[in-house]
């Protein structure tokens, strides 16, 4: 009775949000951001903050229209049957893809930091297992494991950057705003992509226990992440300078070993952070399985749930795998952010919403009339 | 039926984990724990002379046994990875560099611009060698100092780790060691200071260690070395000289100003066209000797005569650095161009093109202000 | 059915106690003229002596002697006046041959009528129990010590000095086709849950098995995932957690001939208290709890996470240890896992054996055990210290959590993230610790989630976080556990001065 079938409240929600998108994504960021504007790289993250509150905002209010339907049957009802299905497999594919190339970066920090000899196959083919099994027992256990992994991601992390500000150089971050605006816009334009899971939002509102409150739960929850990047952005180019930043790989990594810890008697911590990283990418894996899953399993209407999340699984691992290179993964990823994200973060919910609004369709609208 | 499919996940899992492709146990890694790089010179035809020096296991976890011996390996390669595993090849112990604590460029290696920056960029490219590992130069071979017995403590590399922790002097570039520091400098201007270690010898014959002073990198080339006192020259400047001894003669002998804190504010001015370099330098120590004279040292007019003193020795000390740096050798090891950049974009802007010889030509003014806390127990 | 014919109750009776050498029987007349025929039966032993020979019989015949009954009422009346006779409260009729065996069984004496179609049952159980005792296996430094017994109504008695509240019901079911153990549901009729309190109700009539010989077997079959090592039931032997437990809003599980009660729902976190964490100051037992949750996570954890840092990362180690580590693995002929597991192993041979020897030798074998065979292995060059250290810390780690039941997920949890540590190194540490979590957030104990109040704390707004890691003084815990009806759900009320300051 305590199970509430499957749906999840407001604080399992934006734990769950979090935790998505604060995933490899982080580890990256600053040296794109630098890439883009120098030292002025933390403005492109602000701004992207603000960009992706909004675009929260925006998708649950498609959400809000029906808030007991999946994705595919909104669609349907606001656009056509067929224009719903096609939606919903562009979106289930995309997922896929996107989970696919996590899961390629991720296996590759992994195998240079942690195993160097360890084929490929196998600690994608672990992680994907793992996810696929956490994503067949359902939402709401989803959910129940996030809200353990978020503070043991998310303590240690805080703690290591408190710590970290002390040990900063915060003129590395001087002359502010000499970048030009055309970069600023460029970096914006490219870097979204580091929220590039937030569109799970369109499809998860049937599993809220409280739709009304999901919105603002959304919303304050994507800006507590864009805050967090920024904050870590700042601490890392503040470490070690734009021109170092550029250059190194993984930027946060580097900085969580050099980070002094008190009391400490680890040498090198950059091991022990990447659990932090592995939970993580475990929470974003899960998710694009457990989604497309649903997804698919909407879009063909036959069967349970389990069949499909082999089948993502498997596509997910066999997409992975086919990418040699790591540095193909990330021109990939922009790519898909500025297709399919910027349309499913945008350009859909804008459209679905004036649709429902046209033709008055919509639990809201319908209220209305 | 559904939860045995569910079980399908684990068993996939399972079947993956059949073979473990890093395990290396603790006893077959031999563990590197000071690494030095030379130019390779001479008969060899190589470009490299890596040496990496290997203690004893039983000698470190034994204290009482007298096993302080090392392995001292050294190889020739054309790039540094290559002889690293030309190194392995030599031992039955896969060579672990995880643990290794210290790299040391030999002053040759420095002189190639080309090859320092292999030797950089092969320590950071190299993911089991963390960033936080010591840097140092020496004006003869790096694999000398590997190699030399040294009483105290058999490796070079913990030998100066606990140097590092323990000893408190200045004129070591204390708070500049460290790669990630080095990688910072070089990527920002190319110019960089990295302390030096030199062997020595005592009448005894026994060998020891001396750290102080530094080389001097510009534009990834060694431009020579700065003694301690030119070091210290330069660690006003840059705030870090705590633990600073400052030896003034006086009327009745020696009487040295033990620092602890000296902080340092820098501001730039152009002045006429020409860039000037401000350097307000506060110190505070306390007097650790006088020559046991009459005088009491808890007298204003005793303490302002000595501060005065103590402020023209420190202000000489730096102006002898920065002659070294801007004359002699023409690098901007301060770091002045990216502060330049940080606090005056337009200023920046100007004097970018022609750095050297703007730097050459900058006038550095030192003012600085000795606060003496304490004269000890005695009046 | 009886028949009224006594000779023919008799036949069947003594046909379905045919070869049972302890049972006892007597036909004998009453009645003044000796003319009305009474039978007697029950098990030896299993009837209190004293009170039927003493009281039941004895005053039936001095009663029947000073009432004869009258001539005319003879057959009607009969049975009633013999009834009044029977000086004590506990009687039953019954007219069926079924229920008359199995009073039989459970202690009770029939007394058959010759021209009745129906006996009487006087309650005179009396069998030989172990008296109330100290517990021996949840020893408490503060607190009562009594434990439960193997009598079902001795501990039922014990749980209801406690709680003096007429709401406190004591629901009572026969499971068991052939051992018919009585089985009882303690619980506070207004504080339980009703769906709760239902559905522990059916899986309990559902159970359809031949024996329950102990409550660990009504456990296993109530549960809601078999497949799963961690219990989801609470098993305690003393009365003051049970009592406590119910007054959360728990159901305590009561099997005859079994000292041990379950208490259900459990999460994960109750696994983690102990009875004397109420009994003393809060700032201690927070301190003891969060020792308790270290003692847990470092009993699964530790030989993994020793495998993975050595063999895999050692730069994480500090460079002394790490040549100690290596130094002392020189002499060691196996790998660093086969090491591990050879010494876990030893570990849990003692302590299986240290659980079966008796008294004084069971200590001594920790002892011996530990000191002798971990020392000589060690100078042998068998194992290296550090590993014997280890082994040592999870398994005292595991001694460490209040309850048993728990340390067996534990343990077996121990031997999983042992083998993908040796795999996979850290990776395949967390990911064996991920498949562990998973396991445990779906894990449901009577539809409350496993990991309460980790999880979903939300529903009872957080406050069951107060009794968690660590403890908030008891005029802090206003409300009850989630386990409670929320009707119900304020403990202590705004009188209570304390809560004014």
């Amino acid at each position: 009775m305590f199970s509430m079938n499957n749906k999840i409240s407001v604080r399992q929600l934006q734990i769950l949000l979090i935790i998505d998108i604060f995933g490899t994504g982080v580890i990256i960021l600053p040296r794109r951001a630098v890439e883009f504007a120098g030292q002025d790289g933390w403005i492109i993250v602000a701004i992207l903050a603000c960009l992706a509150t909004g675009s929260a905002y925006l998708m649950s209010s498609v959400g809000r229209l029906f808030p007991s339907e999946s994705f595919v049957r909104t669609a349907s009802k606001l656009l056509s049957k067929p224009a719903g299905k096609a939606l919903g497999l562009i979106f289930a594919a995309k997922l896929i893809l996107n989970c696919a190339l996590e899961i390629r970066m991720f296996g590759e920090i992994i195998r240079q930091t942690m195993l160097p000899n360890t084929p490929l196959a196998v600690v994608a083919g672990a992680a994907i297992s793992i996810s696929a099994y956490a994503a067949s027992k359902g939402y709401e256990a989803r959910a129940r494991i996030a809200q353990i992994i978020f503070p043991i991601i998310f303590i240690p992390l805080i703690i290591v950057f408190i710590l970290a500000l002390r040990q900063i150089d915060m003129t590395n971050l001087l002359p502010v705003f000499v970048a030009k605006p055309a970069d600023i816009f460029r970096g914006t334009l490219r870097m979204g992509s580091a929220f590039s899971c937030m569109e799970l939002i369109l499809i998860a509102h049937p599993f809220f226990a409280n739709p009304e409150k999901a919105r603002k739960g959304a919303s304050s929850a994507i800006l507590l992440v864009g805050a967090l990047m920024l904050f870590i952005t700042i601490i890392t180019i503040a470490k070690f300078g734009p021109f170092d930043v550029s250059r190194q790989l993984w930027p946060v990594l580097e900085m969580m070993d050099m980070v002094e810890m008190p009391g400490s008697f680890i040498e090198r911590q950059d091991a022990l952070m990447l659990s932090f990283w592995i939970l993580s990418n475990f929470a974003i894996t899960n998710s694009c399985l457990f989604f497309s899953s649903i997804l698919l399993k909407d879009v063909i209407e036959k069967g349970r749930h389990l069949p499909y999340i082999c089948v993502s699984a498997l596509i997910t691992a066999a997409i992975a795998l086919m990418i040699t290179n790591a540095e193909q993964v990330y021109p990939i990823i922009d790519f898909l952010f500025l297709t399919l994200g910027l349309g499913f973060m945008v350009v859909l919910p804008i459209l679905l919403l004036v649709v429902a609004r046209i033709r008055k369709k919509g639990v809201i609208y319908e209220k209305q009339t | 039926m559904k939860s045995k499919l569910k079980l399908l996940f684990p068993i996939a899992f399972l079947f993956l984990a059949s073979g473990c492709w890093d395990k290396v146990e603790l006893e077959s890694r031999g563990f590197v724990v000071s690494l030095g790089i030379d130019l390779g010179g001479g008969e060899s035809p190589f470009r490299y002379s890596v040496s990496a020096s290997l203690p004893s296991v039983n000698g470190m976890r034994d204290e009482a046994s007298n096993d302080s011996s090392k392995t001292v390996k050294k190889a020739d390669g054309p790039d540094i990875s290559s002889a690293l595993s030309l190194m392995g090849m030599s031992s039955s112990q896969k060579l672990y560099l995880g643990q290794a604590r210290l790299v040391i460029f030999g002053a040759e290696l420095l002189g190639d611009e080309e090859r320092f920056k292999e030797a950089i960029d092969a320590c950071e490219r190299n993911h089991e060698i963390g960033r936080k590992i010591f840097v140092l130069s020496t004006k003869g071979k790096a694999s000398d100092i590997l190699e030399a017995d040294i009483g105290e403590e058999p490796s070079a590399g913990i030998y100066i780790e606990n140097y590092y922790r323990n000893a408190s002097s200045s004129g070591t570039l204390k708070s500049h060691q460290g790669l990630s520091n080095i990688i910072s400098d070089l990527r920002s201007g190319g110019n960089t200071l990295i302390p030096e270690v030199e062997l020595k010898y005592t009448q005894g014959g026994d060998a020891y260690l001396e750290l102080g002073g530094c080389a001097a990198v510009k534009g990834f080339k060694l431009a020579g070395f700065l003694d301690s006192k030119q070091t210290r020259g330069f660690e006003w400047v840059m705030g870090d000289a705590r633990g600073a001894e400052v030896s003034v003669p006086f009327e009745s002998g020696n009487e040295p100003l033990s620092v602890s804190s000296g902080r340092s504010k820098i501001r730039f001015q152009e002045i006429g066209g020409n860039l000037e370099c401000n350097v307000d330098v506060k110190v505070r120590g306390s007097i650790a000797e006088s020559g046991f004279s009459e005088e009491s040292l808890y007298d204003a007019s005793a303490l302002s005569k000595r501060s005065v003193k103590y402020e023209e020795a420190i202000k000489q000390e730096i102006l002898d650095c920065a002659k070294l740096l801007q004359e002699d050798f023409g690098a901007d090891a301060y770091g002045f161009l990216d502060m330049l950049r940080k606090r005056s974009y337009s200023a920046y802007k100007r004097v970018e093109g022609e750095w050297e010889e703007n730097f050459k030509k900058m006038k550095i003014i030192p003012n600085v202000t000795v606060d003496i806390i304490s004269a000890g127990a005695i009046k | 059915m009886i028949s009224s014919v006594l000779d023919e109750n008799i036949r069947l009776v003594e046909e379905a106690f045919k070869d049972c050498g302890d049972f006892v029987k007597r036909k004998l007349p009453i009645g003044r003229n000796k003319d009305i025929w009474l039978y007697v039966a029950y098990m030896d032993m299993l009837v209190s002596r004293d009170t039927l020979e003493g009281q039941v019989l004895d005053h039936l015949m001095i009663f029947l002697w000073e009432n004869p009954p009258r001539e005319e009422n003879l057959k009607e009346h009969l049975f009633e006046t013999l009834k009044d006779g029977v000086t004590t409260a506990d009687i039953q009729v019954s007219e069926d041959m079924g229920e008359i065996r199995e009073a039989i069984l459970s202690g009770d004496t029939v007394i058959f009528v010759d021209g009745c179609a129906r006996a009487m049952l006087v309650s005179t159980k009396g069998w030989p129990s172990r008296g109330v005792s100290a517990t021996d296996s949840e020893v408490v430094v503060q607190g009562s010590k009594d434990a439960f017994t193997e009598s079902f109504r001795v501990n039922t008695t014990l749980v209801r000095r406690r709680i003096k509240d007429s709401k406190l019901k004591v629901k009572q079911f026969k499971v068991g086709k052939r051992t018919l153990t009585s089985v009882g549901l303690m619980y506070l009729e207004d504080v339980v849950r009703k769906d709760v309190l239902r559905d522990a109700e059916s899986r309990i009539e559902s159970i359809d098995i031949d024996a329950i010989l102990d409550s660990g077997y009504i456990a296993q079959l109530i549960e809601d995932d078999w497949k799963s090592p961690f219990p989801q039931s609470q098993v305690t032997e003393r009365p003051d957690k049970a009592s406590a437990a119910i007054l959360e809003g728990r159901i305590v599980v009561v099997v005859d001939n079994s000292p041990f009660v379950l208490i259900i729902p459990a999460t994960m976190n109750t696994f983690f208290q102990a009875s004397d964490d109420y009994y003393q100051n809060w700032e201690i037992m927070s301190f003891a709890r969060l020792i308790r949750f270290a003692a847990g996570f470092m009993a699964a954890s530790l030989p993994g996470l020793y495998i993975a840092i050595a063999c895999f990362h050692p730069s994480m180690i500090p460079m002394l240890l790490i040549f100690k580590m290596a130094g002392a693995r020189q002499a060691v002929p196996f790998p660093a896992v086969a090491e591990m597991l050879l010494m876990d192993l030893a570990f849990e041979l003692l302590r299986e054996a240290g659980i079966r020897l008796p008294g004084p030798i069971g200590h001594a074998i920790g002892i011996v055990g530990g000191l002798i065979i971990g020392q000589a292995a060690v100078e042998a060059g068998l194992v290296s210290p550090i590993v014997v250290i280890i082994v040592a810390l999870s398994g005292m780690s595991s001694f460490a959590i209040p309850h048993v039941s728990l340390v067996a997920g534990f343990r077996l949890t121990k031997y999983l993230l042992l083998a993908c540590s040796a795999v996979l190194g850290l990776f395949g540490f967390w990911m064996g610790a991920l498949f562990t979590l998973i396991h445990l957030a779906t894990l449901k104990s009577f539809g409350l989630p496993y990991l309460f109040p980790f999880v979903s704390g939300d529903i009872n707004c957080y406050s069951d976080m107060k009794d968690t890691l660590f403890r908030v003084p008891l005029f802090a815990m206003k409300k009850r556990p989630i386990f409670a009806n929320p009707s119900e759900s304020v403990r202590i009320g705004p009188h209570d001065a304390r809560v004014k300051e």
